[in-house]
């Protein structure tokens, strides 16, 4: 069973494990900016089983245009962020400024988020905390490229006719209904001349929603002062750096499936969080899915949830902060599925990875 | 749907009262409305402001007063340990303190968390996956709700 040896990728989008790292001073600037790309978006192949409608291929093309508009346009305004979680909303109002891969978010409100700053650059993410006065320093991993033949495997992806406006822009919409029953469901703001997303509603698999984002108002296309980029920090502020991820075999990791139920396909695996084991990332071109495969120190007890069966080994099903969970052991590890999936499909997807 | 009836349940499809039949209904008007959507927006950011706001605190004395007038209004029977001595009485309420201490002793000098320790938290998973989600392309506001929902992660060394 153990034939595949870890050490699939080396990084890590925003990974935790620490290490020394250069004193800082007050301020923190972004790296270098990269010289802007002028390339028009790539043409994505349709998957030839795919009928593809001139509406789908039009659709298509506004995302593609969207994905390159976000990577090279630059933006600022003000952007509203609800969530909906066990029966209450959360909102949250952000001040953004984005060029390239350079983006600034200021939250205005609520209160007890308001001050906090998330800042990052092509190389990493800052996140200020100001009544800790602290700042936090992720290496990140940049975007990567947009895999429009999977999601387009996996979502029916409709254009809706009509225009509307979203913070006094035309926008078009971009439906992406998931082929498979249990996945969420997205729907996006495609500014009508840039193609920027302007607003973006996602939905439970039942059709309840669970978040929003919205702009209120928004300039397009403006020159953004490279100050914007650079975090001014109080004399007394602590940083502290999440260097890169571990690197290097760590053991020998048990067999995963390239593939899962409702079209999810293996990214790549890294290590997980505590260094116990590996993090093994599923994309079905639009949402992830994240299987974690951990050692036996985790083993002794299962967490608190729904008892299940998982291929013959005693498992449980919870849900936890929109996401559904499905842990189980077997002789050797302690397995864990997360993703926004519903209970049916969540335990279908385990039961997949459990017998595999 | 008309928008008197609109306006009146935006409320509603804030807080995700409404039945699912219902937000479609309200969606689809607030699509093709700009004056309900507007009064949507609005809605909105006066909820997100609202939301900032600190619960007023008690004034001092409020909570014995309260006590004062409950006691007049639902005369019972002395309680046993109103029975007791003030030195009993003192005896008695320090015993939570002490069990409190105790706790805190005990958690603060333990040795540092292991993941068998921590058997029922998943939040180092949850995290990590929500991380990973941020870097997709179109749907990179997931780190805006990871802040939304849990506090950056600082498992780092501090400079």
């Amino acid at each position: 069973l153990l034939i595949a040896a870890f050490g699939l990728s080396t990084t890590a989008c925003s990974p935790r494990r620490a290490s020394k790292a250069p004193a800082s001073v007050s301020s923190l600037s972004p790296e270098p900016k990269a010289a802007p790309a002028t390339k028009p978006p790539s043409r994505t192949e349709i998957p030839a089983r795919i009928k593809a409608s001139p509406e789908t291929r039009s659709a298509v093309a506004w995302l593609e245009k969207s994905r390159w508009a976000h990577e090279h346009l630059p933006f600022e305004g003000q952007e509203l962020i609800v969530t909906w979680a066990d029966g209450r909303s959360d909102s949250a109002m952000v001040r953004r400024s984005h060029d390239g891969a350079f983006e600034r978010s200021d939250y205005v409100a609520p209160k007890n988020l308001a001050g906090h700053v998330y800042l990052t650059d092509q190389a990493t993410t800052r996140i200020y905390n100001p009544t800790a006065r602290r700042v936090v320093i992720s290496p990140k991993k940049p975007h990567g490229p947009m895999n429009l033949s999977l999601l387009l495997r996996n979502y029916r992806v409709v254009l809706e006719p009509k225009p509307r406006y979203v913070a006094d822009s035309l926008c078009r919409i971009v439906d992406l209904q998931p082929e498979d029953h249990g996945k969420p469901y997205h729907r996006l703001w495609l500014e009508k001349k840039t193609a920027l997303i302007l607003k973006q509603e996602h939905f439970h698999s039942d059709g309840s929603p669970s978040g929003l984002t919205q702009f209120t108002e928004i300039r397009i296309g403006h020159a953004i002062p490279a100050s914007r980029f650079k975090l001014d920090l109080p004399p007394d502020a602590r940083i502290v750096r999440n260097a890169p991820q571990r690197t290097g075999a760590a053991g020998l990791m048990p067999r995963t499936p390239p593939r899962l139920p409702a079209g999810y396909e293996l990214q790549e695996c890294r290590a997980s969080p505590a260094g116990d084991g590996w993090h093994c990332i599923y994309s079905d071109g639009m949402d992830l899915l994240s299987v974690f495969v951990l050692h036996a120190e985790r083993r002794d007890r299962l967490p608190s949830g729904e008892p299940v069966r998982i291929h013959g080994h005693d498992g449980i099903l919870r849900v936890q902060s929109h996401q559904l969970i499905a842990t189980w052991n077997d002789d050797k590890f302690r397995w864990a599925l997360i993703g926004n999936v519903s209970r049916s499909l969540g335990l279908k997807i385990a039961r997949a990875v459990a017998s595999d | 749907m008309r928008c008197a009836q609109a306006q009146s349940l935006l409320s509603g499809y804030l807080d995700e009262e409404l039945a699912v039949r219902e937000m479609r209904r309200l969606a689809a008007h607030l699509e093709e409305c700009r004056s309900c959507e507007a009064e949507l927006r609005a809605l909105q950011q006066a909820k997100a402001f609202l939301g900032g706001l600190e619960a007023p605190r008690a004034r001092s004395g409020f909570w014995s007063e309260a006590y004062e007038q409950l006691q007049r209004e639902n005369v019972r029977p002395m309680p046993w340990w109103r029975k007791l001595s003030v030195a009993q009485r003192s005896a008695m309420a320090l015993i939570p303190a002490v069990v409190t201490a105790a706790l805190a002793f005990q958690l603060a000098f333990q040795p540092p968390a292991t993941n068998s320790g921590a058997v029922d938290s998943m939040d180092d998973l949850i995290q990590a996956h929500l991380e990973a989600k941020s870097c997709q392309p179109l749907t990179d506001q997931s780190h805006i709700r990871m802040l939304l929902s849990a506090e950056e992660v600082d498992n780092g060394i501090s400079e």
